[in-house]
């Protein structure tokens, strides 16, 4: 065997794992999710998307789509503007809807804009109430639908969205929390 | 399953344990293997710090993926291949390699030898270290598996999926690289003691 060979083997020799080895694989060990566990994550990933379908199935559209703006920050928004009068005209000459928007609303109001839902059936409103994000859709109620107060809307468990037919049209209110709700009506109605 | 020590157990019924969740089968693999795990790691990183998280690594990549082993292949060459690529994972990481000074330390607190002759012995050892470090990876890997594990030319192939003649190949240009680095570091053999 030649030197090169011998300084390799003496230099590269096998050495004994650190007693500490063991703790460590072991502890990341039960950082990772177990076999058992994988299959209990799966199963619950599943229940969550099985509910979240059949619940965009039971709740009406509008209701669907203002809580899914809401949560993803209404990133369609078409028309951007803070100008009360100008997204009404802006609606009105794009659906034909006509939003009784304030025109001087509450300083604790900051209107986005606005964006058409499915062609002209409806449209979608976004804007601050306060510091919470809020979400007004509008559509044309049903033919024959009767004037419907304001009500917590059934199949929304947290109470942040609130329904209510009026006018031939129907409305529905969402916002992050139930208490910011009262406040987000303040876009059409006064203090 | 309970394994006991001082009982030689065929490696593939600890394997098999293990796949069926045995813990104490884990343990026991991991009791067989750890130093050689080790090893490859501290060689191939040139780093106490990154040869643990390689070791830790491979052990939990053992234990995620040993359903996907097939007993008609060598479980040693299932988990070197498992180390390699755990270096190479580390490697890709950015971590950088550290100079190596452990062996430096261990030889000046060793007994039964010279401070003198251990403090020449670690100083050729941290030299071969240093250079093996600043090999390519390929040929890197191929040095830690001949030098470190002993492995023959067809072990190491079949661990890295490559022909026999690639690991002498690249074997050949590493101990030319080796050779032309250390040479200039060396005395003359046995030099040092001879007549003015």
């Amino acid at each position: 065997m030649d030197r090169l060979e011998r300084e390799l083997q003496q230099g590269l020799r096998s050495v004994t794992a650190p007693p500490e080895l063991w703790e460590r694989v072991r502890a990341a060990q039960a950082l990772q999710p177990g076999e058992g566990n994988r299959g209990l994550v799966w199963a619950l990933a599943m229940a969550v998307f099985l509910a979240a379908v059949a619940l965009s199935l039971v709740r009406p559209p509008d209701e669907a789509f203002a809580i899914r703006a809401l949560a993803d920050g209404s990133p369609g928004i078409a028309f951007r503007c803070q100008n009360p009068a100008q997204i009404r005209a802006w609606v009105r000459a794009n659906t034909g809807l006509d939003l009784p928007l304030r025109d001087g609303p509450s300083l604790s109001i900051q209107l986005i804009g606005a964006q058409t839902i499915d062609g002209t059936r409806g449209v979608e409103v976004a804007y601050r109430a306060g510091n919470r994000d809020a979400v007004l859709v509008v559509s044309r109620a049903e033919a024959g639908s009767a004037r419907r107060p304001h009500a917590r809307a059934s199949g929304d468990a947290s109470g942040n969205v609130s329904t209510w037919v009026t006018d031939g049209q129907r409305y529905t209110l969402a916002c992050n929390d139930p208490a910011g709700l009262q406040l987000a009506c303040k876009l059409c109605h006064l203090d | 399953m309970l394994l006991d020590a001082n009982i030689p157990l065929a490696i593939e019924n600890v394997v098999e344990a293990c796949r069926r969740g045995d813990p104490d089968a884990f343990r026991a693999l991991f009791e067989t293997y750890k130093d050689r795990v080790y090893s490859i790691a501290l060689r191939y990183s040139g780093n106490p710090a990154a040869a643990m998280d390689i070791a830790q690594d491979t052990f939990l990549k053992l234990l995620s993926r040993i359903g996907d082993y097939r007993s008609e292949a060598s479980f040693d060459s299932w988990l070197y291949r498992m180390v390699v690529n755990s270096c190479i994972d580390d490697q890709r990481r950015g971590r950088r390699l550290a100079p190596f000074l452990d062996g430096l330390v261990d030889a000046v607190c060793a007994p039964a030898e010279s401070v003198l002759h251990r403090l020449m012995r670690a100083e050729t050892e941290q030299r071969v270290q240093d250079v093996v470090a600043r090999l390519g990876p390929e040929q890197r890997i191929v040095v830690v598996l001949r030098y470190t594990e002993g492995l023959s030319y067809d072990e190491i192939a079949k661990i890295l999926g490559c022909s026999p003649g690639t690991v002498a190949s690249r074997l050949n240009r590493a101990h030319k690289i080796l050779e032309r680095r250390l040479s200039h570091l060396r005395k003359p053999e046995g030099g040092g003691d001879g007549p003015a």
